[in-house]
C-alpha cells in the first residue's frame, strides 16, 4: 500500500471513538423552534440543518471526503431516538467493551440541553409507554429484543441508481410524482405531498453539503504547500462540485457520489447496518471500464482510491448502544457489507476484474468495517472462490460466503421479480434483500431455548417466577414427547403473537413520529408512491424475526426425549429437578444429558428432525403474519452477539447446558458438540430449508495447519460447494488456534490486532465480552477434514 | 479403551459389569460419593497385576483430590459394552463394532455430495481389510454400484485369489512394503515378506493404479540396503500403464496414546522421528530408480 494509505489506516486504527454531541445539539434546536408542520418536513429541515452547518473535516492526504461526525470516530448521537441518561453517559465511558468517551463539555450539554428536551419525547420512550404489560414482560425476561427501541430501522442497501442518476435527476422524479397527485380520488394525496416536498428538500441538502465540501477543499488547496496534494484539493473540489447533484463520470466520482450519500444516511438517523453499496463490483466496473481505457486512471490509483473509500467505513463507529441492544450487538461495527461476484441482472457470472481487485484491497487494508462478503453462484468460476478463500485462510473472518443461487430463490419465493432478485444479495450479517427496492426490517432476536424453557415449566419463567405464557401443561404429567412438542409449540405461537403485535405499533411509530425523506429518495418505489421508506414506500416490505440458539433448543428436546421418552433412564419429575437446580446434586444427569443423548449437528436424524421441526413451527408462528407496511413478517436464523445474552437469562437447559452460559449461535450446532467433521455440520445445516428464511448463519472453525498449501484451498473450496450445492444460505470460517484465542484472552494488549469472526461480522477480539470470547473458543475447533 | 483423564471415579463402570471384571479400588479411606456397590465389588489385593494379561488403568487425582485405581482383568472382559454405555463421562470404548453392509453402505452415502464435489470416495482399510474379503467384496461392489471411487490399504498378506477377487472394484490400491529382507521382515513384523512381493508382483500386471507406501521407521527399515533392494524391486517390475509410484510415510509417535488406552506396552518408545532431511534424502534416494516419490505426513 502507498504512504498516504498506510499512515490513514494507522490513524483510523488507533482513534478511539468519543461522543460528538454536535447532531444532538443542531436536531434539539430544529425541534425547539419548529413551527407547526407535518413530520416529514420537520425531519426534512433536520436533514437540512445537519448538512448546512455540520462541521466538516477533511483530513490530511485522504481522497475521498466527508465524515458523519465532525472528524473520524466522532460519534454523533440520535437523542430523538433514543436520548442518554446521564447514567448512559456514564456507562458508555467506562465500560470496559466497546466504550466512547465522554468529554464533561459533552456531558453539561446533554445535562443542560438535550436530556431535558428529549426525556420523554424520544422514540425509545414513547415506544415503551406503548408497549403493553405482555411485551414489557416478556422484553425484559429475555424473550425477545426490540430492535428499534435505540436505532431507527434501516436494514437496506442500494442498488446502482446514483450511478446512472444525479439528484437534480431524481428532483425531476419528484417533480413528475407530484405532478401526478390526484386530490380528488385519492385521500392521501396531501400527505404524499408532504413526504415528496421532505424528500425534495432533502436532496437539495445534500447537494448543498456536497458543495460546502468543494468550497472547503478549495480553501485548503490554497493554504496547501505541497503541489501534490493541491492538486488532488482541487480535483476533490471539482468532484464535490458535480456529485451527487450530477451523475458520476468516472471511478472517483462514483465512489465519492455513493459516500455522500452514505453519510446522509447515516446522519439523518442511526440506521441499523448503516447503508450499503451492495455490489459494489458490479456498479463500479463501467467507470473502472471506461478510465483505464481512457487513460484516466491506472490500476494503482483505482486500488488507492477503494483503499481510501474502505477507511471512510472505518472512521464511523456503530453509534452507541447501551442496556440489551449493546447486548445483542455488542460492537463497533455498523455492518455495512459490500457483497462480491454473483450474478449480472441478466443471470450471468458476474466476477469482473474489479472483483479481484477489490478482494485484494480488502486482504491489505484488513480493517474492522466495512464487512465484505462474497456471492458464489454456481456460474461463478471456481477460481474466484480460490481467491477469496485465500483471504479466508488468514483467519480474520473476511469474506464470508454466501450462496448466490439460493440468496436468489429465497427472494423468487418471496414474491421478488427475476431482475430484482438477480440485483439482490445479502446485508448486515446474513439478510437477503432485493437491494435499492426492499426494507427487509430485523425487528428483533426470539430466544428459542427460552421458549423451551417455558413450556417444560407450565409458562411460568423459572428465573423469576412470573408466568409469562399460557398453562401448557405440568411436564411431570406428560404422557408422550408429543405433549412436550405441543406445549412448546402453544408457547412460541404465544410469543411470537406478541412480539409482532409489538412490532405493528412499533412500525406505524416511526412512520407517523420518524419518517425518512432522506433514506427514502434511493430506495424505489417511495418516490413514484410518495410514501415513505418507513410506511411502506419501498417495492418490497418485510418484518423479520430472527430466531436464536436452534442448536441448544434441538439438544434439549433431543435429550428430553431420548432419556424421558426413549429409554426412560430419567423421568421428568427427576430432569426437571436437576435443570432447576442448575444440576447441583445431579451431576450424573447431566452427563448422561451431554454426552449421551443425539445431538444436532453430526448428521443424526435422531437430532436433526428436532431440528427442522422446530424450525417448521418458528417459520408456521411466523411466516406470513401481515405487518403494516403491505408486506408481511418472515424469519431469518441469526445471533449477532445475542446469544451470549440470551444464554445469560436462560437457565440450565436439557442437552446439559449449564444456566446462564450462552446458546448455539446462528444454525451452528452447540459448541463443542459436533464431533464427526465438518462434512457432518453441514448436512445437518443443510435439513433446514433455507428457502423459507430470508438469511441463515452457520459459523466454522479451523486451525490454520488443516488449510495449509494448494490442498488446503482446494479442500475448503469442495466443502464450501458441496454445502451449497445441499442449499446452505452461508458459511464464514474462523481460522485460528483455541491457543492463541486464549493467549489473547490473558494478554489482550499483544493481540490488539486480532481479528476473529464473531456471527456476520468480524471484530477485535479484545474488544469482546469474556462470555463472548470464552463461547468462540468453545466453538469446534475441526482438526481434520 | 480407556480413556483416563475424563475418569471421574464414579465406579459405576464396577457395578455394572456382569462378570465382575472391573474394580475400583480407593487409595484414601474417604470416599462417599463412589457409586453404591463399587468399592464391596472388589478393592482386593489378591487382583494382582501381571504385565500382559490384566489393563492397569492407572487413574489421577479426582476433584477431591484422592487418588484411585481402576483395574479391568482381561480375562474376565468379554466386552460386552455395558460399561461403555453407563459410563456418564464418556471415558470407556469399545473399539470396533459389528455392522451390516447395508449399515455400512448407508454410512457412506451419507457424504456422497461432498464426493462428488471433490473427487473423493471410500478407503477400506485397517487393520486389514483382507482379513474380511466377502465383506469387503460386497461392500466393494456396492459402492461401484453406486458410482463411488474405492481405495483400499493392505499389507498385501493373502492369498493370490483373495485379492486378485477384489482388484477390478478397486479405483486405488495402497500396498504397504515395510522391508525387503525376509528375515528382517519376519523379526519385525512376525511373518515372510514372499507372498506379499509376489502378490505385488502380480498386482502391478493387472491394476494400472497402485500407490506403494513405505513406512520409514528409524533404525528399523531406513537402512541403505532396504531402500535400494526397495528401488531396485518396484522399478523392475512391469506397472500397467502407469509410472512407479511410492509414498514415504515417516514414522510419527500419534500412536502411543491409543497404546495407553489399550492398557499395551509400546514396545519402541525410544524410536525418534525421522527428521525432514532424512525423509528427503530417502526420496531422493527412490527416485534415482525412476520412481515418482510421494510423501505422507500426519497433521
Amino acid at each position: 500500500m502507498t504512504e498516504r494509505i498506510a499512515l490513514l489506516r494507522e490513524q483510523s486504527l488507533k482513534a478511539k471513538p468519543y461522543i460528538s454531541t454536535e447532531r444532538a445539539e443542531l436536531v434539539t434546536a430544529v425541534y425547539k423552534n419548529a413551527r407547526v408542520a407535518s413530520p416529514p418536513i420537520i425531519r426534512a429541515l433536520v436533514f437540512r440543518t445537519l448538512m448546512e452547518r455540520k462541521t466538516l473535516y477533511i483530513n490530511d492526504g485522504e481522497l475521498i471526503v466527508g465524515e458523519r461526525g465532525p472528524a473520524p470516530k466522532a460519534t454523533p448521537t440520535y437523542p430523538e431516538i433514543c436520548c442518554h441518561s446521564l447514567i448512559d453517559l456514564e456507562v458508555l465511558d467506562s465500560r470496559e467493551k466497546i466504550s466512547f468517551a465522554v468529554s464533561p463539555e459533552a456531558r453539561n450539554i446533554y445535562e443542560e440541553e438535550i436530556i431535558p428536551f428529549w426525556k420523554g419525547r424520544s422514540m425509545r420512550d414513547m415506544i415503551f409507554t406503548q408497549m403493553t404489560d405482555e411485551w414489557k414482560a416478556a422484553y425484559d425476561a429475555g424473550i425477545f429484543t426490540e430492535f428499534m427501541e435505540q436505532r431507527s430501522p434501516g436494514h437496506t442497501v442500494l442498488d446502482d441508481k446514483i450511478y446512472k442518476k444525479g439528484l437534480l435527476d431524481f428532483k425531476k422524479d419528484i417533480r413528475e410524482s407530484l405532478a401526478s397527485l390526484d386530490y380528488v380520488g385519492d385521500s392521501r394525496a396531501y400527505d404524499k405531498h408532504e413526504q415528496l416536498v421532505a424528500m425534495d428538500i432533502c436532496l437539495d441538502a445534500l447537494i448543498h453539503f456536497a458543495r460546502r465540501h468543494a468550497e472547503k477543499a478549495l480553501e485548503l488547496a490554497g493554504e496547501e504547500k505541497d503541489e501534490r496534494r493541491k492538486t488532488e484539493l482541487a480535483q476533490i473540489a471539482e468532484i464535490c462540485s458535480h456529485v451527487p447533484a450530477y451523475a458520476p463520470r468516472t471511478f472517483w466520482e462514483a465512489l465519492q457520489a455513493y459516500w455522500f450519500v452514505h453519510v446522509g444516511v447515516i446522519t439523518e438517523y442511526n440506521t441499523w447496518d448503516s447503508f450499503n453499496p451492495g455490489r459494489l463490483d458490479q456498479h463500479l466496473y463501467p467507470f473502472y471500464k471506461k478510465d483505464i481505457e481512457e487513460g484516466r486512471l491506472t490500476e494503482e490509483e483505482a486500488k488507492e482510491l477503494l483503499q481510501c473509500f474502505w477507511i471512510k467505513f472505518n472512521n464511523q463507529p456503530a453509534p452507541p448502544k447501551v442496556g440489551v441492544t449493546a447486548e445483542e450487538s455488542a460492537t463497533y461495527t455498523d455492518f455495512a457489507n459490500i457483497n462480491l461476484g454473483g450474478l449480472t441482472a441478466d443471470g450471468s457470472d458476474g466476477v469482473n476484474d474489479l472483483t479481484y481487485l477489490i478482494l485484494n484491497v480488502i486482504d491489505e487494508m484488513r480493517l474492522l468495517q466495512p464487512s465484505s462478503n462474497i456471492q458464489l453462484s454456481s456460474k461463478n468460476p471456481d477460481r474466484f472462490l480460490r481467491h477469496a478463500l485465500r483471504i479466508v485462510r488468514k483467519g480474520w473472518g473476511q469474506p464470508s460466503i454466501f450462496n448466490a443461487d439460493m440468496v436468489v430463490q429465497e427472494l423468487l419465493r418471496q414474491g421478488k421479480s427475476l431482475a430484482d432478485a438477480r440485483c439482490g444479495g445479502t446485508s448486515g450479517c446474513v439478510e437477503t434483500g432485493a437491494f435499492g427496492k426492499e426494507s427487509y426490517i430485523l425487528t428483533g432476536y426470539f430466544n428459542l431455548p427460552k421458549v423451551l424453557e417455558l413450556a417444560l415449566n407450565d409458562g411460568v419463567d423459572p428465573r423469576s417466577g412470573i408466568r409469562l405464557g399460557p398453562a401448557t401443561g405440568c411436564p411431570k404429567e406428560f404422557e408422550s414427547f408429543d405433549n412436550v412438542l405441543h406445549a412448546f409449540e402453544k408457547q412460541l405461537d404465544y410469543f411470537v403473537g406478541v412480539k409482532i403485535r409489538g412490532n405493528n405499533v412499533i412500525e406505524r411509530m416511526y412512520a407517523k413520529y420518524m419518517p425518512a425523506p432522506f433514506l427514502s429518495l434511493f430506495i424505489d418505489d417511495c418516490i413514484k408512491k410518495g410514501i415513505d421508506y418507513h410506511e411502506g414506500g419501498a417495492r418490497y416490505n418485510i418484518s423479520y424475526i430472527q430466531g436464536v440458539g436452534i442448536g441448544t433448543a434441538t439438544d434439549s428436546l433431543a435429550a428430553v426425549r431420548h432419556h424421558v421418552f426413549d429409554e426412560k433412564t430419567l423421568t421428568m419429575a427427576d430432569l426437571i429437578s436437576a435443570i432447576h437446580s442448575d444440576f447441583v446434586g445431579y451431576e450424573d444427569v447431566r452427563m448422561r444429558l451431554m454426552r449421551s443423548s443425539p445431538k444436532y449437528g453430526n448428521d443424526d436424524d435422531r437430532a436433526d428432525d428436532l431440528m427442522t421441526w422446530i424450525f417448521r413451527a418458528f417459520f408456521n408462528s411466523v411466516e406470513g403474519s401481515p405487518n403494516t407496511k403491505g408486506g408481511v413478517h418472515r424469519i431469518n436464523m441469526l445471533p449477532t452477539t445475542c446469544h451470549v445474552y440470551f444464554g445469560k437469562v436462560c437457565g440450565a437447559t436439557p442437552d446439559g447446558r449449564h444456566a446462564e452460559e450462552p446458546l448455539s449461535e446462528g444454525i451452528s450446532p452447540v459448541q463443542g458438540r459436533d464431533r464427526k467433521g465438518p462434512t457432518s455440520v453441514m448436512k445437518s445445516a443443510a435439513k433446514m430449508d433455507h428457502a423459507l428464511t430470508g438469511g441463515t448463519l452457520l459459523n466454522m472453525k479451523f486451525t490454520p495447519k488443516i488449510l495449509e498449501g494448494e490442498e488446503g484451498i482446494l479442500n475448503l473450496a469442495h466443502l464450501v460447494r458441496s454445502y451449497f450445492k445441499l442449499g446452505g444460505h452461508h458459511v464464514q470460517f474462523n481460522v485460528v488456534n483455541a491457543e492463541t484465542l486464549r493467549a489473547a484472552q490473558e494478554d489482550p494488549e499483544n493481540f490488539r490486532n486480532l481479528i476473529v469472526r464473531v456471527a456476520g461480522y468480524s471484530d477485535y477480539f479484545c474488544d469482546l465480552g469474556k462470555a463472548l470470547q470464552d463461547e468462540i473458543i468453545a466453538r469446534t475447533e475441526h482438526a481434520s477434514f | 479403551m480407556f480413556f483416563s483423564d475424563r475418569c471421574t471415579f464414579c465406579g459405576t463402570c464396577v457395578s455394572v459389569c456382569p462378570n465382575h471384571a472391573v474394580t475400583l479400588k480407593a487409595v484414601s479411606r474417604e470416599s462417599n460419593w463412589i457409586h453404591p456397590g463399587a468399592l464391596e465389588a472388589g478393592s482386593r489385593e489378591t487382583d494382582r497385576v501381571h504385565p500382559g494379561q490384566d489393563m492397569l488403568l492407572e487413574g489421577r487425582g479426582s476433584e477431591m483430590n484422592r487418588a484411585y485405581e481402576i483395574h479391568t482383568l482381561q480375562k474376565k472382559c468379554i466386552a460386552c459394552g455395558e460399561c461403555v454405555k453407563a459410563c456418564p463421562s464418556g471415558a470407556r470404548e469399545v473399539a470396533g463394532r459389528v455392522v451390516t453392509s447395508d449399515e455400512l453402505t448407508r454410512e457412506i452415502m451419507k457424504d456422497v455430495v461432498f464426493y462428488d464435489s471433490s473427487g473423493g470416495g471410500v478407503t477400506f482399510s485397517g487393520g486389514e481389510p483382507l482379513l474380511q474379503p466377502d465383506f469387503l467384496l460386497v461392500l466393494l461392489r456396492e459402492c461401484k454400484e453406486r458410482e463411488i471411487h474405492t481405495a483400499v490399504d493392505t499389507c498385501g498378506f493373502t492369498e493370490w485369489e483373495t485379492l486378485s477377487a477384489i482388484v477390478p472394484y478397486v479405483d486405488l490400491i495402497l500396498y504397504d512394503l515395510k522391508c525387503m529382507d525376509t528375515g528382517m521382515h519376519f523379526q519385525f513384523t512376525g511373518r515372510s515378506n514372499e507372498v506379499i512381493l509376489e502378490n505385488l508382483i502380480r498386482l502391478s500386471k493387472i491394476h494400472s493404479n497402485v500407490t506403494v507406501r513405505f513406512p520409514l521407521i528409524p533404525g528399523i527399515n531406513d537402512n541403505e540396503e532396504n531402500i535400494v533392494s526397495m528401488g531396485e524391486f518396484l522399478s523392475s517390475l512391469r506397472w500397467e500403464g502407469n509410472q512407479p509410484r511410492i509414498n514415504v510415510l515417516p514414522y510419527h509417535k500419534t500412536g502411543i496414546g491409543k497404546y495407553e488406552r489399550l492398557g499395551r506396552a509400546y514396545s519402541i518408545p525410544h524410536v525418534v522421528q525421522p527428521t525432514d532431511e532424512a525423509v528427503g534424502c530417502v526420496r531422493d534416494r527412490l527416485r534415482r530408480f525412476g520412481l515418482e516419490t510421494g510423501l505422507e505426513e500426519a497433521r
